[in-house]
């Protein structure tokens, strides 16, 4: 049963591997004494993981404020909803669906149609989509939207907005990081063999 | 009361043990049988938090366990948590 010990990190071997070898001729183990030893190394062995994780989380996601935030321009129309935005919001998303299908296909992926408060906001990154494009998208869009939710006004802006350089990419990476380097620490601390 | 640390810590309050000996105590004073890898790992955890401590003896590999001021305080108090439980279960169950 020495095999079943040898499971165990090295350091915590070293202090108890003695007694629960002893304990083992003392008590032969049964079938589901050697599952539960399996079980017991496996937790002592992970123990510190999910601090890593975190760690790593931790450090991705400093990374994404220590990092200078990226300006990005952004050409948008706002649209001034008198009420229900969100409904607006629905013509707008089917509108650029329907009238827009294959030619601005990978142009439409990087439109985007914000609701924000009572207004409506489609913004575009150039220079994927041009300040013309949106024009002549928000034109489509105030001659197709029935007059009922039509907005008042549109307002054509260009913005130089921050933005925070990979906000989920960076926490989800370093939380990877330090999960993978959890494991190494603790195979090259606690190999198997004695 | 499943909680392998509480059951180390109540077999102790008996008196010094190893590892053997808490076995085969838990086993009947609760009838619950600790596997090896789950015993050795409450009474490393216990020893880690200060609540236990290992005695000197001529066997290095039988080594008694004592329990500690803290796991003393540790146990009393889950213990007056069980005690509440037991008592306010038993109310409402003769109310029922």
């Amino acid at each position: 049963m020495r095999w079943l010990i040898r499971l165990y990190p090295r350091a915590w071997r070293e202090r108890y591997g003695a007694e629960l070898e002893a304990l083992l001729e003392d008590s032969p183990p049964r079938a589901r004494d050697v599952v539960d030893l399996i079980w017991s190394a496996m937790l002592l062995r992970l123990r510190w993981i999910p601090l890593w994780a975190g760690l790593g989380l931790l450090c991705g996601l400093g990374l994404t404020f220590v990092m200078p935030p990226q300006r990005v321009t952004l050409y948008a129309v706002v649209f001034e909803v008198p009420a229900d935005a969100s409904q607006l919001k629905h013509s707008i998303d089917s509108s650029l669906r329907k009238s827009w299908p294959t030619l601005y296909h990978h142009v439409l992926r990087d439109i985007q149609v914000k609701e924000i408060g009572r207004s409506i906001a489609i913004f575009t990154y150039p220079p994927v989509a041009s300040r013309e494009l949106v024009d002549r998208l928000a034109d489509q869009i105030r001659a197709e939207l029935p007059s009922e939710v039509a907005p008042r006004s549109s307002v054509m802006r260009a913005f130089n907005a921050p933005v925070r350089p990979y906000p989920l990419l960076l926490p989800l990476t370093g939380m990877g990081a330090g999960l993978l380097s959890g494991l190494l620490y603790r195979l090259r601390a606690s190999p198997s063999s004695p | 009361m499943s909680d392998p640390t509480l059951l180390v810590l109540a077999s102790l309050a008996g008196g010094d043990q190893h590892g053997y000996g808490m076995m085969e105590d838990i086993e009947r004073f609760a009838g619950v049988r600790l596997g090896p890898g789950t015993l050795y790992g409450a009474i490393s955890r216990l020893e880690e938090r200060g609540m236990i401590r290992a005695m000197a003896s001529p066997d290095e590999r039988r080594r008694p366990y004592r329990l500690r001021a803290a796991g003393r305080r540790h146990l009393e108090e889950e213990l007056a948590k069980l005690g509440r439980i037991v008592t306010t279960g038993r109310e409402r169950l003769e109310a029922l």
